[in-house]
């Protein structure tokens, strides 16, 4: 039941759909292995490592992503276990207590499997098949890799099972001294930009990458010699991966990989014991406080009439502020997007660039300022579905349907708006450009990330997954939410392009670069424009003529 | 935002800067020659001499840096990896050559590493030269069968 409201089953009753998600799923898995594998060897073709830095490169690969899984784990599992709406429910239902909680981990586990489909297992398959590919291993490997990772995706759920706990705790407590939310921000906020500052520091004062390239690549080595030596755990993960090197230089699986395959069942049994008798116990605590002891607020202040329009406005801030996950989550992006361009730019003026290397690093700005923006709009896609039975009010109320659905996506459009410009800015000033150029250059940006964004809140709005939030609190497998990040990629791309084509064609025939931010801007106004009518028509199509 | 997106942004952000530091850079001509210095070996269970020993002082006055030892089995393969300092150096060839061909063979890689086979137990001197030919050492690699 639990598995249900994680995960979409309702293709299985449909053969036609059946297959057609089986296929894209084969072909998502398949297109990530390819990318890996080509990407690897060509790693490995220029001379970034040597073949036998292959386990240092997986360690790195497995240490990042195992990480991120614990962050993404202990947040999600404290909100599954400790503060979602479905205790209430799950707790009345005639089955033993202990089923309630071994279920939702073992669902969380499963969830994270499927998750590793599709990063880590493809990306492990591609470094193994690069292996087989230069005759270091046999192609029985391939078969290996599966069970150890089976194991090793355990312990992000066990961990962030254990570590959900002290979370939750802070969470509560930061919950009852709401001050304290703000000045954790700003002291997280003030350590990133510090360690920018520091970073930008350290830039040396010329890169010439191709003449450097020797010093690099020793320094490259080096680091992964570094890894190699200091993360001796994931190192040992990696060899019950892909086993030892053995004295004709074949990675095979000998004595010592199954004896680290041993440990590492016996790490995931210690874990599962260890959550199943301290997490369990806070889970029930916690469960039956949500349920009997909840406090019962009751607002005595008045009912006071506020315009018809600016009450939704109103209704969308209050959300947006209030909601950590939504605010957090803008205004990491909303800081993080200046920083990286800042960062780039600087790197890039500290490079002697030819023309050809000033128009690519035009694209490559303009392709690394929309894609975290645009990327940040998947959010938007579950904009509509987050309300859960209640955004089916929206019907009711006594305005045009477009005017309540466009004030949800205010808040981000707003707060966006510095960003954009501030980030424009500081790629301008780098790069040369004048007031227009960079004004132009700044709505260009603004247009496509509103389009997109309207896009993706079209895409819920079109498919909602209401039913899940209602059920579950928190969908973390949206289908508009990984479109809409598709389209961001995809937008992204096609903007640099259009961006290189376009200031290489201002540049070299016309010889001011303002030529091609209008041009720009034309095409995105007219991007912009097409979203929001399709927006208008689709809204009206589904609220008032289906 | 969902891990693989970031990752990927991060991938797409490093690319970006290479991309460009490659494609980009402006053509400079240089007419210094850098020549190399000396050799370094950074292989897995290189032993260098310590000039503090007797034996160490002997072996280095006699052209060697260090000594791998590995016991012998069938087919055994060590690759030795070697780079020149300075790192930008002109001509960044390394050269393996060595007169005991009956108990090695050496397979160069493009990489600048090579590749040794060991036929049988024994021990081999491995002679490494740079390409401007300015720094030869020696490096005995010892398979012991026990």
């Amino acid at each position: 039941m639990q598995l249900k409201d994680k995960i979409d089953f309702s293709t299985l009753k449909d053969k036609k759909q059946l297959i057609r998600s089986i296929v894209f799923s084969i072909l998502k898995f398949l297109v990530v292995f390819a990318i890996s594998f080509i990407a690897m060897y060509l790693l490995i073709f220029i001379g970034i490592f040597w073949e036998s830095d292959f386990p240092a490169v997986m360690v790195i690969i497995l240490s990042i992503s195992l990480l991120l899984s614990l962050v993404s784990c202990t947040f999600e599992l404290t909100t599954n276990l400790y503060f979602s709406d479905d205790n209430r429910v799950l707790i009345t239902l005639p089955v033993t207590t202990n089923k309630i909680f071994v279920s939702r981990i073992i669902v969380f586990y499963i969830y994270e499997l499927k998750k590793s489909l599709n990063f880590l297992v493809p990306l492990t398959l591609a470094c193994v098949s690069i292996l087989i590919y230069r005759n270091l291993t046999s192609f029985w490997m391939l078969l290996w890799v599966i069970i150890p990772l089976i194991f090793i995706l355990m312990l992000p759920v066990l961990l962030g099972a254990l570590l959900s706990i002290i979370v939750m705790y802070v969470r509560r407590f930061l919950q009852k001294v709401p001050v304290l939310k703000i000045i954790l921000f700003l002291t997280v906020l003030t350590l990133v930009v510090i360690g920018v500052v520091h970073l930008i520091n350290i830039i040396p004062i010329e890169i010439d990458l191709i003449h450097q390239w020797s010093k690099i690549s020793v320094w490259i080595r080096n680091f992964f010699m570094l890894v190699e030596t200091k993360l001796v755990v994931m190192r040992q993960l990696i060899s019950t991966i892909i086993g030892e090197m053995n004295h004709m230089r074949r990675y095979v699986l000998n004595l010592h990989t199954f004896a680290n395959f041993g440990i590492l069942i016996l790490v995931c049994v210690v874990l599962v014991l260890l959550v199943y008798l301290i997490s369990r116990p806070i889970y029930f605590n916690m469960m039956a406080k949500n349920f009997e002891i909840n406090k019962n607020i009751t607002n005595n202040k008045p009912n006071k009439k506020h315009h018809k329009y600016l009450t939704f406005l109103n209704k969308e801030f209050v959300i947006n502020l209030r909601t950590m996950s939504i605010s957090v989550n803008y205004l990491m992006i909303y800081v993080i997007v200046p920083i990286l361009i800042l960062f780039l730019n600087k790197i890039y003026s500290n490079m002697n660039l030819d023309r050809l290397g000033k128009l690519l690093s035009y694209a490559v700005n303009i392709l690394l300022i929309c894609l975290p923006l645009l990327s940040s709009n998947a959010l938007v896609a579950t904009y509509y579905s987050r309300e859960g039975r209640a955004g089916y009010i929206k019907k009711t109320k006594p305005v045009n349907i477009v005017y309540p659905l466009f004030t949800k996506l205010i808040f981000n459009m707003l707060f966006s708006l510095p960003t954009v410009f501030v980030t424009c800015a500081i790629f301008g000033v780098s790069a040369g450009f004048n007031f227009m150029g960079n004004l132009l250059l700044g709505f260009t940006i603004l247009f496509i990330h509103f389009a997109h964004m309207i896009y993706s809140a079209t895409l819920d709005i079109m498919n909602p997954q209401n039913e899940q939030y209602a059920t579950t609190g928190d969908n973390i497998d949206n289908p508009n939410e990984t479109k809409s990040t598709i389209l961001a990629f995809i937008i992204s791309a096609i903007c640099a392009l259009v961006a290189y084509k376009l200031l290489s064609e201002a540049v070299i025939i016309k010889d001011n670069i303002n030529f091609g931010f209008v041009k720009m801007f034309i095409i995105s106004l007219f991007f912009f424009i097409v979203s929001i009518v399709m927006f208008a028509k689709k809204v009206k199509a589904f609220y008032y003529e289906l | 935002m969902k891990k693989s997106v970031i990752i990927t942004i991060f991938v797409i952000y490093i690319f970006g800067i290479f991309a460009v530091g490659f494609l980009g850079a402006e053509l400079k001509v240089f007419d210094q020659i850098v020549y190399a210095e000396k050799i370094e070996c950074k292989t897995e269970g290189f032993i260098p001499y310590d000039p503090n020993t007797e034996i160490g002082q002997s072996m280095i006055s006699n052209g060697y840096i260090g000594s791998i030892t590995k016991s012998y089995q069938e087919g055994l393969q060590i690759e030795l990896k070697c780079q020149i300092v300075p790192a930008d150096v002109t001509d960044k060839k390394i050269n393996y050559t060595t007169t005991k061909t009956d108990v090695v063979d050496i397979i160069p890689n493009a990489d600048g590493t090579a590749i040794i086979k060991f036929k049988r137990d024994g021990t081999a001197d491995i002679l490494v030269t740079t390409g401007d030919e300015r720094v030869q050492v020696m490096i005995l690699l010892r398979a012991t069968n026990f």
